[in-house]
């Protein structure tokens, strides 16, 4: 009898900890900081598509009704981004910028995060980011500094456009751009999903069948730029692994087979006694 | 590490590069068909980068069949 108080204890709590350590990975009634700088100071445009295609996002951000700050153009500066996450406390930050390893700019080539110097203000935030390499060594600091998740990319962003009429010599008008389409809508999937509700894990697969869906519509049309769509798709990475740990994932079902070892165990105690 | 051989056969693909395409690198720039040509054929960062790029492509194209 007592046997069996102690394992359905020991069930009790394994199920306890599984429920406590399973990450709540919903999106909740929060709010979102979205950064977009579009350089003026010289010709940018990598930053002029980059900022106007961010747009899809805040679209369905309204359409849910989530409330969000948006910082674009002059507005993407350090200081608005920092006082909007004080005054905001947003769990979602979207972020689009030129970077590195292990730094993000904004307006004009501002520094706004470097990793290990002020990512710890990500803690507790769900992160989607549009820029160059920071998914490696910045992403890696502000995972450490309690980020709940970034997504980004550890190498190179790069994306065709089509040639225009624009003194950048993209189109005037990038949502337009057919070429340059499957490259933002692409990425744009994640976060678009999680304003939707879908798990973290789930915002990033959705964003890699996106990938995938380009990629075959280009390997009909022109390989060379399906090879930059596969370029981004295997170096999008979203930090940590969401998916539950493979021990987790096992702790009920240790549990499950607890008796089957304890009951042999136990006869085999009985046996000491009597000796 | 980009070998001769193969960079002679990135040439050859971007040569058929559609004129009207441009390619956005983030942190490196925006580049013609005739620029990536040009670094390719010097050899530079670009131009190991394109070629990197490519050869990514190519290798798992290989991998698929």
């Amino acid at each position: 009898m007592i046997l069996w108080i102690i394992l359905a204890c020991i069930l009790g709590l394994s199920i306890f900890l599984y429920l406590k350590f399973k990450k709540k990975t919903k999106m909740p009634a929060n709010s979102m900081i979205s950064i977009r700088p579009e350089y003026t100071h010289k010709l940018d445009v990598a930053t002029r598509y980059g900022a106007v295609w961010q747009e899809s996002i805040l679209n369905v951000a309204s359409s849910v009704g989530l409330p969000y700050v948006d910082l674009y153009k002059e507005n993407a500066t350090a200081t608005n981004f920092f006082s909007s996450l004080e005054s905001q406390d947003p769990l979602l930050v979207n972020i689009f910028g030129h970077g590195n390893y292990n730094l993000i700019v904004c307006q004009d080539e501002e520094l706004l995060l470097r990793g290990g110097i002020n990512t710890n203000v990500l803690a507790g935030r769900v992160v989607y980011d549009l820029s160059c390499q920071a998914g490696r060594d910045l992403a890696n600091h502000a995972i450490s500094e309690g980020c709940i998740s970034f997504l980004g990319y550890n190498e190179d962003f790069i994306f065709a456009i089509s040639e225009g009429s624009h003194p950048d010599c993209g189109m005037d008008n990038p949502l337009a751009d057919e070429v340059a389409k499957g490259f933002f809508e692409s990425h744009n999937t994640a976060p678009i999903s999680y304003i939707q509700g879908k798990e973290l894990a789930d915002t990033y697969y959705d964003s890699q069948a996106r990938f995938n869906y380009w990629i075959n519509v280009w390997n009909s049309i022109d390989s060379q730029v399906a090879g930059f769509l596969l370029w981004d798709r295997d170096h999008q990475v979203m930090k940590p692994t969401v998916t539950i740990p493979i021990g987790l994932k096992l702790f009920p079902l240790i549990f499950a087979f607890v008796p089957l070892l304890i009951i042999p165990l136990s006869k085999h105690l009985k046996k000491l006694k009597l000796l | 590490m980009v070998t001769e051989q193969e960079f002679n056969l990135i040439e050859k693909r971007l040569e058929a590069w559609n004129e009207k395409f441009l390619i956005v690198c983030m942190q490196l720039g925006n580049y013609t068909k005739d620029e990536m040509l040009e670094h390719v054929k010097a050899r530079d960062k670009v131009g190991k980068k394109l070629a990197e790029i490519q050869l990514y492509y190519l290798k798992k194209l290989k991998e698929r069949k």
